[in-house]
């Protein structure tokens, strides 16, 4: 204990010279200060928010940034339309079962939308003129045979409800 | 009272009137510079203006935790650029006229041997010297109150190897 005070006694007596005069600072200039310095951030703030509102008033209203934007919009919110036709049907009752996987093909470019038709053999729903700002360009994709997706859940499902399991297949049953 | 009730009550004025003087004095003690030390401790009380949650009757550890970083903080800063200068060959700024050569020595040192502490150290050096108690001192540097004790004299500890390191045990 008395090492613990002797250097508690060392310190002090070293940070001693540190010691500022007894009345320093004086508490009323200091908020004096700190009034200047919260005043003087308010008008800061306004600013900024005055400069955003500008830059974004600008972009708005002028042409170049107005079809910059619209160039960033269209890329964010739509890029590609793709219509694919599936013709489920034919697979009968055991669609449930499997889910078609299509590869990736090469695109055949078009001059129009009546020629997409033409070429494909039907007509797409496509969404309004305005959706899409800029003139659309088409093509059409000739899907090769999809490679199909076994979805297992169902097919022990439906084994389990004929009485059979995934070992075990009846000779016949309903899906 | 909640601690949301006791910010929306909080006196911002009464607390700046409570604070300030011993928070300047603090700061002033780790850099020995009266004009820039006012300025730190007007940096505190604005940033814990913009900080709602340490506003409360527990906003004096918050304020001397802020002013004890930002003194240290100062005082690292004020040693590399030292150093910079030292290298550059540019002379240091002439010692306070006003100031006693011995005074001036003194409080060189300090600021030497703090900067060169772990800031923990530094911090509850300063502190110390300010005269805050253990639960103060425990509350503004969030320690265990248990652990106050050692860790301050490991601190001091430090500081006084240091010194001896650099000046003797003069």
């Amino acid at each position: 204990m008395a090492t613990h005070e002797h250097l508690d006694e060392w310190v002090d007596r070293r940070m001693a010279a540190s010691e500022p005069p007894a009345e320093w600072p004086d508490p009323g200039i200091g908020l004096k200060r700190l009034d200047r310095r919260l005043a003087a951030r308010r008008p800061r703030v306004l600013l900024w928010a005055a400069a955003t509102a500008v830059v974004v008033v600008a972009a708005f209203a002028l042409p170049a940034s107005r079809a910059a934007a619209q160039r960033l919009w269209n890329q964010v919110v739509l890029d590609r339309l793709q219509v694919l036709v599936t013709d489920y049907d034919k697979y009968g009752e055991a669609a449930g079962l499997f889910s078609p996987e299509f590869h990736e093909a090469d695109f055949h470019a078009v001059a129009s939308f009546e020629e997409a038709v033409r070429e494909t053999g039907f007509s797409p729903r496509l969404p309004g003129p305005d959706l899409v700002s800029t003139a659309p360009k088409y093509s059409t994709i000739t899907i090769a045979p999809p490679r199909l997706r076994l979805h297992t859940p169902a097919i022990r499902s439906a084994l389990a409800k004929a009485g059979g399991s995934a070992t075990d297949v009846p000779s016949r049953g309903t899906t | 009272m909640p601690a949301d009730a006791a910010a929306e009550a909080f006196d911002f004025e009464a607390a700046f009137r409570t604070h300030y003087r011993r928070i300047a004095r603090v700061i002033v003690r780790v850099i020995h510079d009266p004009s820039r030390a006012e300025e730190l401790a007007i940096e505190v009380f604005w940033k814990l203006w913009r900080h709602p949650s340490a506003h409360g009757p527990q906003c004096g550890g918050w304020l001397y935790r802020s002013a004890v970083r930002a003194g240290v903080d100062e005082l690292r800063k004020r040693a590399r650029r030292e150093k910079y200068e030292r290298w550059f060959g540019v002379a240091p700024p002439p010692a306070d006229p006003e100031q006693s050569r011995e005074t001036s020595e003194a409080r060189s040192r300090i600021r030497t041997v703090l900067a060169s502490l772990r800031s923990q150290d530094a911090q509850l050096i300063a502190l110390r010297a300010e005269g805050l108690s253990y639960e103060e001192l425990a509350e503004a540097l969030t320690l265990k109150p248990t652990s106050v004790g050692t860790m301050l004299r490991r601190a001091q500890d430090a500081f006084r190897k240091e010194w001896v390191k650099r000046y003797g045990d003069a």
